[in-house]
């Protein structure tokens, strides 16, 4: 993850879209198997639809390593994770706006 | 020039008292307000020691069987605007003052009428009886008002040829000036118009500025404000009663589409707009409630009007249980068209950009207003292809 500005975004800050926000995962070999969405409520993984891995900015101290699923969950509804090979920590993300 | 003022002393009271007859005879309050901030806004004669603005406590304790009425404003302006409109419909031209006072100018009616008497008959009767006016002839408006003052129930007085003679002894209270002014001019001493006519023009401009010369010019009998006509504008009105007080807000909604439904339906709307509504309710144990709305732009469909009145109402509901609402609509309007831009993209803009002066202006300072901005599309990250940009127009 590409490390957040020291202060806080105010109300001219300039705000991405689509910021992924961390996430609690359960996984199995690397592969997610069940995600904690919010609170306690724990929704399985039923199916990984795709898996993706993108590498960026090798030449920072700190490159940019991420592997994406594209999940699908029991309630039905799916879901695009990623687990930050730097930081060690799961995260879900949108895309579009 | 000859001014009559058209007197109704009480007139919410008498208004009352005609509504529900069992009050004749017994003094009657009218408060305003609630829990121990009730004032009284008008008292029957028979209620000894109240005067207007007198806290409720009060006035009870003075008047220990007395009879309370909630105030019914929608009611009172109704009642005098009907009287007005009978006085109009002399030929007169007619300027409302206040609630329960009005000027007409007298100038040649005389003629219309066979003579001044006929005429003073003829404005008498105009008005109903059970509201017994008073009528004052002057030759301008405070001397007219000073005359309506002294004129018996039901009768005209006319205003002495000798001004001065007639004026002095009044109180200075009479004067149409704030009631700040008033108490300085007591507070110097002054208790009569003759006592402040006494004074010489400089004294009292130098002590009141502008308002000093107007008062001097008022004691002498000197008025040069000109009538003022009253302004007709059509309006379409529908009310409600609720057998009961109605506190929630999607009643509320329910009986205003049926009110716009009704307004609307009324055959002096029927292809024609309008600009304003006015909204007007009687609260459950609280003052009356009032309020107008200028719409954007004419509405002529009932649809696209609860649409506005609802979110209005959503905004700012009324401060309790309704017992009646009433609707008016207003600044009635033939046209049936919108006027569009050649330059739709440009006229977008202008309103977008009006829109956020208006939003700034009610929010305050800068308030947050973003717009989408590609930042690098091509990235794969996707939290560094768009962001949200402070929107500056």
């Amino acid at each position: 993850m590409v490390k957040a500005a020291r202060t806080a975004p105010g109300p001219r800050a300039l705000l991405p879209l689509n910021r992924p926000k961390p996430l609690q995962v359960e996984a199995k070999s690397g592969w997610p198997i069940a995600l904690h969405a919010r609170g306690p409520a724990r929704r399985e993984v039923t199916a990984v639809d795709d898996v993706w891995r993108i590498e960026e900015e090798w030449w920072r101290d700190a490159p940019i390593v991420r592997t994406y699923f594209d999940v699908l969950l029991d309630d039905g509804r799916r879901a695009t994770l990623f687990f930050d090979h730097g930081a060690s920590c799961w995260y879900r993300q949108h895309y579009g706006t | 020039m000859q001014f009559a003022c058209v007197f109704i002393d009480h007139l919410p009271v008498k208004a009352e008292v005609q509504r529900t007859p069992a009050l004749a005879g017994r003094p009657v309050l009218l408060a305003n307000g609630s829990g121990a901030h009730r004032v009284v806004v008008d008292a029957s004669p028979l209620a000894t020691g109240v005067i207007a603005g007198m806290p409720l406590s009060e006035a009870l304790s003075l008047n220990k069987g007395a009879a309370l009425v909630e105030p019914d404003p929608i009611h009172y302006r109704t009642l005098f605007g009907h009287v007005l409109d009978a006085i109009e419909a002399l030929g007169a031209d007619v300027e409302e003052e206040e609630l329960g006072q009005a000027f007409v100018s007298l100038t040649g009616l005389e003629l219309l009428h066979g003579g001044q008497d006929r005429l003073l008959a003829a404005l008498l009767a105009a008005v109903p009886a059970h509201l017994t006016p008073c009528i004052g002839v002057g030759p301008n408006k405070f001397v007219a008002t000073l005359a309506a003052r002294q004129a018996p129930p039901g009768n005209v007085y006319h205003a002495p040829a000798d001004l001065a003679r007639f004026l002095m002894p009044l109180p200075i209270d009479l004067l149409p000036v704030p009631w700040q002014t008033v108490a300085r001019l007591r507070g110097y001493g002054l208790q009569t118009l003759g006592n402040v006519a006494a004074l010489s023009p400089s004294a009292l401009s130098s002590q009141f500025g502008p308002e000093g010369k107007r008062i001097g010019d008022l004691v002498h009998g000197i008025d040069a404000r000109p009538l003022t006509s009253r302004r007709h504008e059509e309006a379409i009105t529908a009310s409600m009663a609720f057998p009961d007080p109605v506190g929630t807000i999607g009643i509320v909604l329910t009986a205003m589409e049926s009110l716009l439904a009704q307004a609307f339906a009324n055959q002096r709307m029927r292809g024609r707009f309008a600009r304003a509504c006015t909204l007007e309710a009687l609260i459950f144990r609280a003052p009356a409630w009032h309020r107008r709305m200028v719409f954007k732009e004419p509405l002529g469909d009932r649809a696209r009007a609860l649409t506005v009145i609802a979110h209005a109402i959503q905004n700012a509901p009324p401060p309790g249980p309704l017992e009646e609402l009433r609707l008016t609509l207003s600044s009635i309007t033939g046209e049936g068209g919108r006027q569009e831009s050649l330059f739709r993209d440009a006229r977008r803009q202008e309103n977008l950009n009006e829109a956020l002066r208006q939003l700034r202006t009610r929010l305050g300072g800068q308030p947050s207003i973003y717009h989408i901005r590609e930042v690098e599309p091509w990235s794969r990250l996707p939290e560094r292809r768009q962001a949200l940009v402070p929107f500056s127009p």
